[in-house]
């Protein structure tokens, strides 16, 4: 299977892009659960692209691709032509309980990161390609630390 | 996403049900700070009908409890279950919020607190 799917960077088309990605898990035989995780990880690369990848006043495109590799695992990469940004540098917020010291940043990374199996960023022709690996079709709880 | 409000004596008991994500969070928010910004500092937010909540989600709720806690006000939640949950255990929201399975037992606790 391979499918891709391209839009304009912005939160009007998120919703066009997780349908597809959406029907492509669900065609790789994916679990409801498992289904909203891709689809919960999907959202927070994708809006972060639309708020920071492109400077104000230009508007680049996300494309998405999907296919599935040899081990028969879903691999998603999700492109933008904006400026460099590798997602995976950001640091994870304090997660403590005290709501004032609390930070409102780094949660969407943070989700992405425990939404999927694997994670690989790589620039190359001067493109941002971050990579989910999704192995687990799901049934189990997807909380893994 | 849709919110709705109604209100047992002192708490305001806000129920969103559907999607909490990038496009509809700010709704949320902005509904939250006409509350507060009315002078409500007790809430009980209900997400039993809450399909999906993103980063987004989480910022607002984090935003209006920041607020509240200055204006010694609070949230506490019910109906956490399935994604929605996970996503809160995954980002230790759970942790920072009193929840509650029914928005019947959060009442009866939040007013034992009253005293």
């Amino acid at each position: 299977m391979i499918a891709n799917i391209k839009y304009p960077a912005k939160i009007e088309y998120l919703e066009n892009i997780l349908r597809f990605v959406r029907s492509c898990a669900r065609d790789e035989g994916f679990s409801k659960g498992r289904i909203s995780n891709i689809e919960l990880a999907l959202e927070e690369a994708l809006a972060n692209i639309c708020r920071h990848a492109y400077t104000a006043g230009t508007c680049g495109d996300m494309e998405i691709q999907c296919r599935t590799d040899d081990n028969n695992r879903l691999i998603i990469d999700i492109i933008d032509t904006g400026k460099p940004f590798n997602i995976l540098y950001v640091s994870e917020p304090d997660l403590t309980d005290d709501i004032s010291e609390r930070d409102l940043g780094g949660l969407g990374v943070l989700l992405i990161r425990r939404m999927v199996d694997d994670i690989h960023y790589c620039r190359r022709d001067d493109k941002n390609i971050l990579t989910f690996v999704l192995t687990d079709r799901g049934g189990v709880n997807m909380v893994r630390s | 996403m849709e919110i709705n409000t109604r209100r047992e004596k002192d708490v305001v008991i806000v129920t969103v049900k559907g999607r909490m994500g990038e496009v509809s969070a700010p709704e949320f928010e902005k509904r939250m700070n006409e509350l507060i910004n009315d002078g409500e500092t007790k809430f009980l937010i209900d997400l039993e009908g809450l399909e999906y909540i993103s980063s987004a989600g989480l910022r607002g709720l984090l935003a209006a409890a920041k607020i509240l806690k200055e204006r010694n006000g609070r949230i506490f939640l019910s109906g956490l279950m399935g994604a929605v949950k996970d996503v809160f255990e995954v980002s230790q929201f759970i942790s920072i919020f009193s929840t509650f399975e029914t928005v019947d037992s959060a009442l009866s606790e939040i007013w034992l607190l009253n005293g």
